[in-house]
Parts: structure tokens; C-alpha cells; sequence
């Protein structure tokens, strides 16, 4: 008897198991120490460990487990704050059994306990029991939950939260999702991709922007409107301007105004459209359109303009006038002849001509400054002094075109008359045109210059006009 | 309860609705051994999928926090286990709480069994924290230097949770079964005790104290994590922020 109590009392402490555990539960930890794997030198677990603690220098430092405490982590959305200890009803856990049987239930709850679910649950309206599928493109609305790394999930009422990627937050790639997306908001995404296993479906705000963002383009076409457009980037062929949130691509041709580089970034021009079509993702602007309406009325033949000398070419040079382009031919620039037309103007150069024709369809003018010289040749010799005396001269060349105008109508008008002297029923005027004026005529009996004063353009050079 | 219930079972229970707790999967996935914990909806109401129980999960819920609440008070080492991604921060925040331990990326082959070597990679963890908190990582060559702190980092991703755990824990808490199957692999041949939430695709003979509920959304696994996060810590907490009401209101 004495032996076996020795034994016994030995065994005791040996065993280790020193607490009681609540019941119900499997003591699975109880012999741990004596387990097959945990003999010998290999003593990871508690016991060995423990043992070793008191002899190394370890049991100074963190091996208090609690040592680093309780931190209070703040709430970082709604459905965190909800949880705040001490505030939930839930929160029985002071120390009080909670295993319950059914029937322990059942006298604790009455009649609102109907055991374990039955169908006719269903009804009583305990809660919700639909569960959404939804299929791809379809448009839903979500409660942001929180950010995942490269993306959003959100919630929208199924088994598991749907995930917003991070590239499909905006069309503009240099939005923050943080900014748009915030959390706890309500909004409306498109399934982009069938549930996956877990039954979490991808979401897009993007193409919805997008959808919306091209309907407006294709009614502002069809509008034929003038809107803005805030420049983003030059290149070779022009410059890339954002409309809307969408990228358009402005050709240099249709830039009028100022010149193609770096200082148009961050420009706002007004536009309209040159080309739209969606399946291509092409969208073409024009800044020259725009300005072509407000312009063109205000010009018309005949008018002294300013422009700037946009590009030198062989057979001219491109003169951007008020918005539009115009070309100076190089016969119209001097009555003399102009070998170098770089040795008379320079691109970038601002120079005075006079409109000699214009196209409105298509935005394009005609320009001289031949007409603009006091004398032939200044331009090549003073440009200087035919700027100056630009609108002077231009004053003097439309009076006497004007006379000159006059005197050909008199000397046709003559011409005419005399002409209808063999006809009948002629009364000073091209009234009758019904029968051929020269029919009846002999040529070489009249002289059709007879009578007629001509002045001529220019005198000799010691000669004034 | 003396009193008798503070609630109707109804108004506790609708918590769980709101958080999606009684979501199963498919009906075409279910693992036969979970049916006590399911409820069979009528094919009007869902074709596909099960529901599950919420009474019982509020039985094994309870059960659950018990249990914690009683090894904490005892001074267990507790270790959370959720290695879904959209979870890496949830259970980051609800294991650092309550002072629990947890392995939050991907658990890494023999981490419980293989123990002893996972702590010569804490060794290094902390050499390396060391060095980097003296700034003596900036005086390697730039190569060195960098290389240096991608393995720090991904140290540090793996780690984190276990990096000051003293030995092997005496619970550990799973959070998608099928996911940490490795997991319950080295609990069982530990003889570690497992409490996991159970889905209807779960199979609860594995875990010994299986809480029946949705693993999928990051609502209802926050919902439970934070019921027993409180139930560890929060005897603590809850009697302190008592304290603070009481002399707000004196």
C-alpha cells in the first residue's frame, strides 16, 4: 500500500496535468509531455521548454507572452465600431456557461425557440435567405467593405465579397482608387467575371464610365458642338488632348493658333470633332474646326490680316491667319521674282497680307502680299516699309481695282452697244441674250478699243502713278 | 441566466444574417457529415446552395468563446490561422488584440513540426530587424544592401505573427479548413486542439471544436474573429471600458 501511494504521488506531478478543463471538450493536451515524439532530447513542447526557460536567459525577456499586451486597434470602418466590446448584446462572455442542449434552449426561449431549423423558418422572417447569382455584365449595386492589396471588395449580399481590381477603378489610369472609391459608400459596379469558386465575382466602375463617357461624345458629334479639351502630351504628328476622360489625338494640321511643343501642355483648347468611331477606340479632334466658324465670317476678300508664318514650303509658304491656314504662293509674295522665299520670310515671323480668296468648307485661305507693295519688288527689298504702309496701299489697290473694274464694265458695256447695233430690241445691257451678240458682225471693222482710256498700272520708275 | 434572455433569439440571431454567416456552398459540394449543422432550404428558395444552422452556430460560437476565454485565463498560446488573402489583415488586427499569435500568409511546410528550424528563421528575422534598426543595412553595398531587405521583408510576411510565439501553441484557431489543410495536418500528428470555422464543405470529425458558419465572407469570418478575439482579451477590456463609463458618468 505504502509503495503504490509512493508511486501514485510520484505520478502525479509527473502526469503535468495540473488544470481542469471544461467539460465537453477533448483533454487533448493532457500527456503531452509523455507523447511518443516528445521524448528524449527533443523538448519543443511546453513542458521541456519550461524547464528549459528557468536556466536560460530568456525567461528575462519577452517569454512573458503577455508582455506585449493588449492593443487597442481603432476602428476602421462602421462594421469595426460595431464591435466594441461591452456594447454587444452578444457579449456574454463573463465567464457564464453557454452550452446549452435543445432543451435547455427551449425552456429558456419558450416558444420563439423552434429547435434546430425546420422549413417553416423560412417565414417567420428571422432573416434573409436569398442568394444572389449574378452573371456577367449585369449592373449591381455594392457597399465598399475595405481595400485588399491591388483592389476593393465589396459587398453585394453573396456568399463571398465581390473584388473591385485596382486598373478597373477609372478610365483614367492616374486616379487613386482611394479617392474614388471610398469605404462604407454604395455604388454602382458591372460584373465583369463569373463567380469563381469561392463565388466572388470581379467588378468594374470603368466600363460603365466608359459606356456613359461615349454616349455624350456621339451626341456632341451628332451636335456638331464646340467643347473643350484640356492638352496632355505633344508629339510628332500633334498633340494628345483629354476629352471627358478619354484620350483624343489632335493632328498639327487641324492646331492653329499656337505652336505644337511643350508649353501647349496643360491647355485648354476648344474642339470639335474630326473622326469618332468607338469600335476602333479612334477619336480624332480638330482645334482649326472650332475656331473656323467663329472666324470666317468676320473675313472676307480683300481684308488685310496679320499671321504668323507657320511652315516654309517650295511653292510657298503656310500662313496661319485668325485661326486658319493660308497659303502664300510664292508668286504672290513680290511682282519681282523670289529666288529664296527663306530670305524674305521665316517661320514663326508675323507678316501682314491681304486675303485674295477663301474656302469656307474646308477652313482654307489664299493670301498676297503682292498687292500690299508701294512699289514692285519692296518685299524683297523692304519688308519693313510694306508693312507699314500696309493698310495705305491695300486702300489704294482696292480703289483701283474698283476703277479699274469700273472702266472694263464701260469699255464691255460699249463693246456691247456697238456689238447690238446690228440687233434689235438692245437697250444697254446684256438684257437680251437670247440671240448671239456677234452674230452679224464683222470683226475686223471695229476696233473694240476705240475711245477708251486705259491708264496703266504703273508708271516708270521716275514716274509717279 | 438567472434573469432570462436579454434578447429573443430572433434579434440575436439577425447579427448573424446581416453578416452573411448562414451562406453555404454549393449543394453539389457539401460534405455529407455536416448535416446537423445545415438546414435543407426548399428548392423555391435556393436550388444551389446550403444554409446553415444558425442556432447551432450560435451554440458552438458560445462554446467556442468559452473555451478561449478559459485558456487564456490559463495563459495558453493561442494561434490564428488564415491564410486567404482578402484575410491577411483582418486576422493581423483581431490576433494582435487579444495577443494571440497568427500566421496570416502563406503556412509555411513544418512550421509546427519542424519547429526547430522555423526558429532559426526567427533567428535571422531579428538579426536582420536589428540590423535595420541601427540603420547598418544602409552601410552594405547597394546590391548586398537590397537584397538584404527583400528577405527581411518576406521574413517579415511570414513570420510576423509567430516571431515572438515562446513554444508550441496549446489551441489553435483555422479559418477555411480546406484551405489550411497542412495546418490541421501538423495539429493532428502534435495532438495540437483545432477550433475552425465549418462550412458545408467542411468535414467536422477533423477539428474538435468546429464553429458551423460561412468562410467566405470577410463580413461573418470578422464577425466570429472578433467574438473570439473578445473572448480571449476581453474580459480585460470589457471591464475596463465599464470603469471608463462609470466615472464618464460620475
Amino acid at each position: 500500500m505504502g509503495r503504490r501511494t509512493v508511486i501514485l504521488a510520484a505520478a502525479l506531478p509527473a502526469l503535468g496535468a495540473a488544470f481542469l478543463l471544461p467539460a465537453g471538450i477533448r483533454q487533448s493536451w493532457v500527456g503531452k509531455s509523455q507523447g511518443p515524439r516528445q521524448q528524449g532530447k527533443l523538448s519543443m513542447t511546453r513542458q521541456g521548454v519550461q524547464d528549459k526557460m528557468e536556466r536560460a536567459f530568456m525567461k528575462n525577456a519577452i517569454m512573458d507572452k503577455r508582455s506585449f499586451g493588449y492593443t487597442l486597434v481603432e476602428a476602421e470602418s462602421e462594421y469595426d465600431a460595431d464591435f466594441r466590446p461591452g456594447q454587444d448584446e452578444d457579449d456574454d462572455v463573463d465567464g457564464e456557461a453557454e452550452v446549452f442542449s435543445p432543451l435547455e434552449l427551449k425552456a429558456m426561449y419558450g416558444e420563439e425557440y423552434t429547435g434546430p431549423f425546420k422549413e417553416v423558418d423560412i417565414g417567420s422572417g428571422i432573416g434573409d435567405f436569398s442568394l444572389p447569382s449574378y452573371s456577367k455584365g449585369e449592373l449591381i449595386k455594392g457597399i465598399v467593405l475595405e481595400y485588399d492589396n491591388g483592389g476593393a471588395l465589396v459587398d453585394v449580399g453573396s456568399k463571398a465579397p465581390a473584388f473591385l481590381p485596382g486598373r478597373e477603378v477609372s478610365i483614367n489610369p492616374a486616379d487613386k482608387m482611394q479617392d474614388i472609391v471610398r469605404l462604407d459608400e454604395e455604388l454602382e459596379f458591372q460584373v465583369i467575371s463569373d463567380g469563381d469558386e469561392d463565388g466572388a465575382i470581379m467588378l468594374s466602375l470603368k466600363r460603365i464610365q466608359y459606356e456613359k463617357t461615349w454616349e455624350s461624345l456621339l451626341k456632341l458629334q451628332a451636335a456638331d458642338a464646340s467643347f473643350k479639351g484640356t492638352v496632355t502630351g505633344v508629339n510628332k504628328g500633334g498633340a494628345i488632348v483629354l476629352v471627358e476622360g478619354l484620350r483624343a489625338f489632335l493632328p498639327g494640321s487641324h492646331l492653329s493658333g499656337v505652336y505644337a511643343d511643350e508649353s501647349l501642355v496643360g491647355q485648354v483648347l476648344p474642339l470639335k470633332f474630326l473622326e469618332l468611331n468607338k469600335e476602333n477606340g479612334k477619336l480624332v479632334v480638330s482645334h482649326r474646326r472650332a475656331l473656323v466658324d467663329s472666324q470666317m465670317d468676320s473675313m472676307s476678300r480683300g481684308d488685310v490680316v496679320v499671321g504668323m508664318v507657320k511652315l516654309l514650303k517650295p511653292y510657298g509658304a503656310f500662313v496661319e491667319v485668325n485661326g486658319m491656314s493660308g497659303l502664300l504662293h510664292i508668286s504672290q509674295v513680290s511682282y519681282d521674282r523670289v529666288e529664296d522665299l527663306s530670305l524674305v520670310v521665316q517661320p514663326g515671323q508675323k507678316i501682314k497680307c491681304m486675303i485674295v480668296d477663301h474656302d469656307k468648307v474646308n477652313g482654307r485661305i489664299a493670301l498676297s502680299t503682292k498687292t500690299l507693295e508701294p512699289e514692285p519688288g519692296d518685299m524683297l527689298r523692304d519688308r519693313q516699309k510694306v508693312f507699314d504702309m500696309a493698310e495705305v496701299t491695300a486702300k489704294k489697290y482696292h480703289e483701283r481695282m474698283e476703277a479699274e473694274r469700273k472702266a472694263r464694265e464701260e469699255a464691255a458695256k460699249d463693246i456691247v452697244l456697238g456689238l447690238s447695233e446690228g440687233l434689235t430690241g438692245l437697250d444697254g445691257g446684256y438684257e437680251n441674250l437670247d440671240s448671239d451678240p456677234l452674230a452679224g458682225l464683222d470683226a475686223f471693222k471695229m476696233d473694240p478699243l476705240a475711245g477708251i482710256q486705259m491708264e496703266p498700272i504703273y508708271t516708270d520708275k521716275e514716274g509717279e502713278k | 441566466m438567472a434573469e432570462g434572455p436579454r434578447q429573443t433569439i430572433n434579434q440575436k440571431l439577425a447579427r448573424f444574417f446581416k453578416v452573411g454567416l448562414h451562406y453555404g456552398h454549393k449543394k453539389k459540394e457539401w460534405n455529407p457529415k455536416m448535416v446537423p449543422f445545415l438546414f435543407h432550404s426548399f428548392p423555391e428558395v435556393n436550388r444551389e446552395y446550403h444554409f446553415i444552422n444558425l442556432y447551432e452556430t450560435q451554440k458552438y460560437l458560445n462554446k467556442a468563446c468559452r473555451y478561449l476565454r478559459a485558456a487564456s485565463l490559463k495563459r495558453k498560446v493561442i494561434l490564428f490561422v488564415g491564410t486567404k488573402k482578402r484575410l491577411a489583415s483582418a486576422i493581423q488586427q483581431e490576433a494582435m488584440r487579444c495577443g494571440a499569435f497568427y500566421v496570416n500568409y502563406r503556412w509555411l511546410g513544418g512550421m509546427l513540426t519542424n519547429w526547430k528550424t522555423i526558429q532559426k528563421r526567427i533567428r535571422r528575422l531579428r538579426v536582420l530587424e536589428t540590423l535595420q534598426a541601427y540603420g547598418i543595412l544602409n552601410y552594405y553595398p547597394k546590391k548586398e544592401s537590397a537584397k538584404l531587405k527583400r528577405e527581411l521583408e518576406k521574413l517579415n510576411n511570414y513570420l510576423a505573427g509567430i516571431k515572438n510565439m515562446p513554444y508550441l501553441p496549446d489551441v489553435v484557431v483555422l479559418i477555411d479548413q480546406e484551405h489550411e489543410l497542412t495546418a490541421i495536418k501538423e495539429c493532428k500528428t502534435l495532438k495540437i486542439p483545432i477550433i475552425s470555422i465549418i462550412d458545408s464543405n467542411s468535414n467536422p470529425d477533423l477539428v474538435d471544436l468546429g464553429i458551423p458558419g460561412n468562410d467566405d465572407s470577410v463580413k461573418a469570418i470578422r464577425y466570429v474573429l472578433h467574438r473570439l478575439a473578445r473572448a480571449i482579451a476581453g474580459h480585460q477590456q470589457s471591464q475596463n471600458d465599464k470603469l471608463l463609463v462609470q466615472t464618464a458618468l460620475n
